[in-house]
């Protein structure tokens, strides 16, 4: 048995109340004054009870004969008892709850004596996890013995007001550890593997023990379908098919890396390049030079223009005599070409906009589509009748989506997608929606270096023109006092809000430093962001050239800035840590040693990793990592190292990854059994997630996937957060049982009582019709079916309604639906009043599990 | 390491859901909530009352909202805003809609009388003349009074995370500045908790979003009910397939340990439910709500079109009294100033008109109070063409219950570089707190005098006396 708790004074908790499937003590005690002591519990239906009151450990101060009798909700007397066979004067009561309430414990004793007492209730339910612990008086000692290796999970939970209870610690794989959000010490007691936790002393509070002791063993396929869960946009059947040794008795943590080295050797999809090729498929240079970036998109030869980039020594080497080529054939999205006499396309008109303008308009500049329509004249010419068009600002979405929903290389996907959550730039406040490709390049920069350093990533990110516009250090000027101008301070704030280092000086592990007086340290002040919005001063926007964006008319975003020293201020900055930076000497390098300068500096800081840390381990796996956790994935970062991989230095991102997604926290299985263990999903990747298990199919020519304000519906779409603050704050917590624990689920912040329902409608919207709008639903445009799933593999599995059942929960749920729930389902899915058989049964089914909390939230 | 001390600190916030707390009386004031939120529920409310929160998110740059026109004073703003034309940040004073202030010309205010509107929000003139419409100027958060001595010599406490956007905006919203982030929670939130006796038939919550999640209205215990300008947002066939409702019930009626789990079931459970209690309301007006009938496109006139139909469905409702938030984003002019913020103010001006238009309509104009909120003023300097961060800010209040036609708080001198009000670059520091502008909303709303610091904890730190709102107590803006 476990003993713990209580330190300080003990608060007599008149009103207390406990899950269903755990056990508790408490102890109270009767005086004069007091010779009845009640205790509400919520109680509800199906719960099994068996309450007692027992003496306390030194019996000498207990009442010698109690009475217990229970009221239900309504006042009515549930159970009573005085004396219980085989307890001698010690009452006990067992019963079944049949309705769902408040119940009232009530202890008194027979002959009016004073003393203390401990009451025992515990509740059993056949769908509740199995939790036990003990309260036990022990004077003023805050130390708390954990004992090694004794059940699968057991989560330590304080409280001082016995009604909200927050983690303290926790042990799964045979480990001790502190867990978010408080970290006590924990020290290792000399010749045993128990460790001792320390509580402040002078708090007054209780601890209890849940834990869980029954493990049920999860299969192969399942692990694979979470570990894709947490990775990709989502499994398909094949995907865990063809997950490495899945089928075999090896299967272990090797495995799921092999699986990342993989997808690291899978060739990018990048959206800007796909973005172009879908342009015009002749724009293409596939002759890349060593020192030339893929997705750069370089001139083909053929056409007698050339031109190389490379980052860092910036240096470009472009003809500048000829105009933007781009002569190309009429080609579809496979490079085939198309049939001009297919019925659908002859049309003179627009062969005559052809004529006069011989770019095709696969690749037609300025048109409002990227492939396949042509809107001039009265009425549009497509090639079939789901070719409908669509705003260009759409375009870089259509890519985004068939990025996330078709491409291989999804691990990389799902990386770009996180840090364009971090290094947030979004069409809201920004008014060039329209110009796409400065987007897709910048977006890139995610895709480039997912594997790659973080460092390259802040130095793109912060060379930007689509940045230097959206947080405007673009064209900042040294102040003029004559004029009465400052350099503007956005982007100096923000690298280091947001970017770097944060808000808070933290510990390696995540959690804030504090002072002497136990204050958390702030990283910065308003004078540091004064001093700081020097340094980003001189960038300017980069001189027009071909072949920088198809859209004509459009000014070039897409190079890096460039840099005018005349406008920089020149002065030696003071650095957070007290030292200076520069003053460097006049001109363009004297500038780039400045940013390079400042953003060594920040990069460097003992903040950034796990700052960096914390975030991603909340896009990829759970809301509230332990401090060893985030330490663990923290290191990798530093380091460069994540178990012997990685390029070994500071802000290597494959290593950052690998520990995000390979650490104990992200893999054991045990801590499904933690009730603050996991996740809300992302509502974009839930709905993408259906979509990619069902093998979503565009009726469009092209094959686009034009899923339509998602942020409108959803509140989630690419480019589209509402600010640079993103989607949700890693910090947001719902009010609840979350906020009451101090515990944090971003997500939450998007789910609102009408995000909620759209979601839970695009969801059903996806699987009964696919993407449509309309009068079909929410996700799509018009009165049109644009994509649609394939249930081939579904239908013919559809005669055994269980074999069914566990199919969609491998694939949607990885496994772990819960049986309550699945009896749920399957009895709508059999009511014969709907009479449900084949593809309507398959999509029943389906429909109600997407509203399933296993299949929303991740473990 | 100090994790005993550290751990003491969490502790408290996670549990008093306050931090770092000032003073004595703001702990105990907090900490009562729980007891004091069902213990004012003796009386009843028969009236109705709503106020609108219209929240500039991005921080509006006020100064060119409201403008003195008198001519020394009109000559320093146009000068720390760099002239009008060109880079200047300026609006021509010819352009201004005159208005005049009597509180302004004493020597407790600005010391004269001569103000102008921005020339792209004519309708606020027009209330402003009729009496519906009241300034409020220089306003900021503030945990007590302080001036620009004690700002610089450090003796007076100050919000945290000054002139950045997330603090700024939360402290708006929690009126607890010395704390960061929104641990203590919105003041609406409080506040509907203080009178959660006003609507007790009601199964709505009193605070409804038209712009999503926020702090303002998320109390204790209470979140807002947030719903869509488009109409009201059901769940696909729960109405119409009883099979599907009962399954759907047994999935979110499930007791789930994950608090994950937890929190979604509970979330999508209020979420069904609160919609099909709102489609009734809303279907039961005579005129049911159509929301393609709605022709301007401007999301704060769909918002605040929204608004004014959940207020005519008040009664089918159950409410007496109700809190909305409507956001509006793109304030953060760092690039361009004049132009960005010119259309936003024509948007504003449209949908407010066509707003209390329809209020008036419902002859509710002293029943209904619309009020504007942003993270804080602008520089008055230029960053080259648009303004950065800043502090105090410039704010208005539109009810027939108000005591309009005058601008209270006392409107800043502009020069640059003033030994009163300018920590720099024309970032002014405010002269009237936050508090106080919203504690003349919380007492027309209804909070008894002995719950106002529950509702907004530092409010004692700055004298306000409400109970004699005509003698110097210059925010008793709103008769209650």
């Amino acid at each position: 048995m476990f003993y713990f708790i209580l330190f300080g004074a003990f608060l007599v908790a008149p009103n207390y109340s406990c899950a269903s499937g755990s056990s508790s003590t408490t102890l109270s005690e009767l005086t004069s004054t007091q010779t009845t002591q009640s205790f509400t519990v919520t109680l509800r239906d199906g719960d099994s009870v068996i309450a007692r009151v027992d003496p306390e450990t030194s019996p000498e101060n207990s009442i010698p004969d109690p009475m217990l009798s229970v009221l239900g909700p309504d006042g009515s007397s549930i159970a009573s008892n005085d004396d219980y066979e085989g307890r001698g004067l010690y009452p006990q009561v067992n019963f079944t709850v049949n309705t769902t309430g408040t119940f009232t414990f009530a202890v008194s004793e027979y002959g009016s004596r004073t003393g203390t007492f401990l009451l025992n209730i515990e509740i059993t339910n056949p769908n509740a996890l199995t939790n036990s612990f003990e309260i036990i008086r022990n004077g003023a000692e805050a130390e708390v013995l954990l004992k090694d290796n004794f059940d699968p999970v057991e989560i330590i939970e304080y409280s001082n007001n016995l009604k909200i209870w927050t983690p303290v610690a926790r042990n799964y794989n045979n480990q001790w550890e502190t867990i978010y959000p408080h970290a006590y010490d924990l020290s290792a007691v000399s010749g045993s593997t128990d460790q001792t936790i320390s509580l402040p002393a002078g708090e007054e509070g209780f601890l209890r023990k849940r834990s869980a002791s029954i493990m049920s063993t999860i299969s192969n396929s399942k692990l694979a379908s979470r570990f894709l869960m947490q990775a990709t946009f989502g499994p398909s059947k094949s995907d865990i098919e063809n997950f490495p040794n899945v089928n075999s008795n090896t299967f272990g943590t090797s495995d799921f890396e092999n699986w990342i080295d993989n997808q690291i050797s899978i060739s990018p999809f990048y959206h800007r390049a796909y973005w172009r090729e879908r342009s015009d498929p002749d724009f293409i240079d596939e002759s890349a030079l060593p020192d030339r970036l893929v997705n750069e998109v370089g001139h083909n030869p053929a056409y007698g223009q050339q031109f190389s980039f490379s980052r860092g020594q910036t240096v470009y080497h472009t003809d500048w005599r000829n105009p933007l080529p781009g002569y190309g054939g009429l080609v579809d999205i496979d490079g085939n070409p198309i049939d001009e006499n297919h019925p659908d396309w002859i049309s003179a008109t627009y062969f005559a906009t052809f004529q006069f303008n011989p770019i095709p308009m696969i690749g037609l500049h300025y048109e409002n589509c990227i492939a396949h329509i042509a809107t001039t004249g009265s009425a549009p010419y497509r090639l079939n009748r789901y070719d409908i068009n669509y705003p260009v600002n759409e375009t870089k979405r259509l890519v985004w989506y068939k990025a996330a929903i078709d491409a291989p290389d999804q691990l990389r996907q799902r990386v770009a997608w996180a840090l364009s959550q971090y290094f947030v730039v979004a069409e809201l406040g920004n008014n060039q929606a329209q110009a796409v490709e400065r987007w897709l390049n910048y977006y890139d920069i995610f895709t480039r270096h997912a594997f790659g350093n973080f460092r390259d990533i802040l130095d793109e990110v912060t060379w930007s023109p689509h940045m230097g516009y959206y947080l405007s250090h673009i064209e900042n000027r040294k102040a003029n006092p004559s004029q009465g101008t400052y350099p503007d301070e956005n982007y100096a704030r923000e690298v280091m809000q947001l970017f770097t280092i944060g808000l808070w000086e933290l510990n390696e592990d995540g959690t804030r430093k504090l002072d002497s007086n136990g204050e958390a340290i702030p990283t910065y002040d308003n004078d540091d962001i004064f001093e700081f919005a020097k340094v980003f001063t001189g960038m300017r926007r980069p001189l027009n050239r071909p072949n920088t964006n198809i859209e004509e008319l459009s000014n070039n975003y897409v190079d890096p800035m460039r840099v005018s020293a005349w406008m920089h201020d020149f002065s030696a900055k003071e650095l957070l840590d007290g030292t200076t930076l520069g003053p460097f000497s006049y001109g363009e390098q004297g500038v780039r040693n400045d940013v390079a300068g400042l953003l060594d500096h920040l990069f460097n800081h003992s903040n950034v990793p796990p700052f960096f840390a914390r975030f991603m381990i909340q896009r990829f796996t759970i809301s509230n990592p332990s401090p060893a956790y985030i330490e663990s994935v923290a290191q990798a970062f530093k380091t460069g190292t994540y178990q012997g991989s990685g390029s070994g230095s500071r802000g290597c991102m494959e290593a950052t990854v690998k520990a995000v997604l390979l650490h104990p926290e992200a893999r054991s299985t045990s801590l499904a059994y933690d009730p603050m263990h996991g996740k809300l999903r992302e509502p974009l990747i839930r709905l993408l997630h259906v979509a990619r298990a069902f093998g979503l199919t565009s009726n469009r020519t092209y094959g686009w996937f034009y899923f339509k304000d998602l942020h409108d519906t959803i509140l989630q779409a690419p480019y589209q957060s509402p600010s640079v603050f993103n989607f949700y704050r890693p910090d947001y917590a719902p009010n609840g049982v979350i906020a009451d624990s101090d515990l944090n689920a971003p997500e939450f912040q998007i789910h609102n009582d009408v995000s909620a329902l759209q979601l839970a409608n695009g969801l059903k919207t996806l699987i009964d019709y696919g993407i449509a709008g309309g009068n079909y639903g929410n996700i799509g445009q018009r009165n049109l079916v644009d994509s649609v799933l394939d249930f081939t593999y579904e239908n013919s599995i559809s005669g055994d309604t269980s074999e069914l059942v566990d199919h969609l929960d491998l694939l949607l749920c990885a496994g772990r639906l819960n049986s309550k729930n699945r009896v749920a389902i399957q009895t709508a899915a059999s009511n014969p009043s709907l009479n449900l058989t084949g593809i309507d049964k398959v999509k029943y089914l389906a429909g109600l599990i997407v509203l399933t909390p296993e299949f929303n939230t991740l473990y | 390491m100090d994790i005993k001390k550290k751990i003491s600190r969490r502790q408290f916030i996670g549990q008093a859901n306050c931090a770092a707390v000032g003073t004595a009386s703001l702990l105990s004031s907090l900490l009562s909530l729980r007891l004091t939120a069902g213990a004012a529920s003796a009386s009843n409310f028969t009236d109705y009352k709503a106020l609108v929160c219209l929240f500039l998110n991005g921080g509006n740059d006020s100064f060119n909202m409201l403008i003195p026109r008198q001519q020394n004073a009109y000559n320093e703003y146009e000068q720390v805003r760099g002239g009008v034309g060109g880079s200047g940040l300026a609006i021509a004073r010819s352009e201004l809609h005159q208005i005049t202030s009597s509180l302004q010309n004493t020597t407790a205010g600005a010391g004269y009388s001569d103000f102008g509107i921005h020339p792209d929000l004519p309708y606020l003139k027009t209330l402003y003349d009729q009496g519906d419409l009241a300034f409020v100027s220089n306003v900021g958060s503030l945990i007590e009074p302080t001036s620009l001595v004690q700002y610089n010599d450090g003796s007076h406490p100050l919000p945290e995370g000054l002139f950045s956007h997330p603090d700024h905006q939360i402290h708006w919203q929690t009126l607890v500045p010395q704390v960061r982030g929104s641990s203590p929670k919105g003041w609406a939130g409080r506040m509907a908790e203080v009178m959660s006796h006003a609507n007790q038939q009601s199964n709505i919550a009193m605070n409804i979003s038209l712009s999503g999640a926020n702090v303002l209205q998320s109390g204790i215990t209470t979140v807002p009910y947030m719903t869509d300008p488009g109409g009201v947002v059901e769940l696909n066939n729960y109405g119409q397939d009883p099979t599907l409702s009962l399954a759907v019930d047994d999935i979110l009626g499930q007791h789930y340990q994950s608090i994950y789990s937890k929190t979604l079931a509970q979330a999508n459970r209020k979420s069904i439910d609160a919609s099909v209690a709102f489609k009734s309301a809303l279907d039961s007006l005579s005129a049911p709500f159509d929301p393609t009938a709605i022709s301007s496109e401007t999301q704060t006139y769909r918002r605040l079109s929204m608004v004014s139909k959940i207020i005519e469905a008040r009664t089918a409702l159950s409410m007496n009294r109700q809190i909305f938030f409507v956001e509006r984003g793109g304030w953060d002019h760092h690039n361009e100033l004049l132009a960005p913020q010119s259309n936003l103010f024509i948007e504003l001006n449209e949908a407010i008109e066509i707003f209390w238009t329809a209020i008036q309509a419902m002859g509710l104009q002293n029943n209904v109070v619309l009020y504007t909120a942003s993270d804080f003023g602008r520089t008055l300097t230029s960053n080259g063409s648009g303004s950065d961060h800043a502090w105090g800010g410039n704010h208005f209040i539109i009810s027939g219950s108000a005591n309009g036609g005058e601008i209270y708080g006392k409107y800043p001198d502009l020069a640059l570089n003033n030994n009163s009000t300018d920590l720099g670059r024309g970032r002014i520091l405010p002269t009237t707190s936050v508090d106080s502008y919203m504690a003349t909303l919380a007492n027309w709303y209804g909070v008894p005098p002995s719950e106002l610091s529950t509702v907004i904890p530092n409010v004692n730190n700055f004298n306000i006396d409400l109970s004699n709102p005509t003698a110097n107590s210059p925010l008793a803006i709103l008769n209650s």
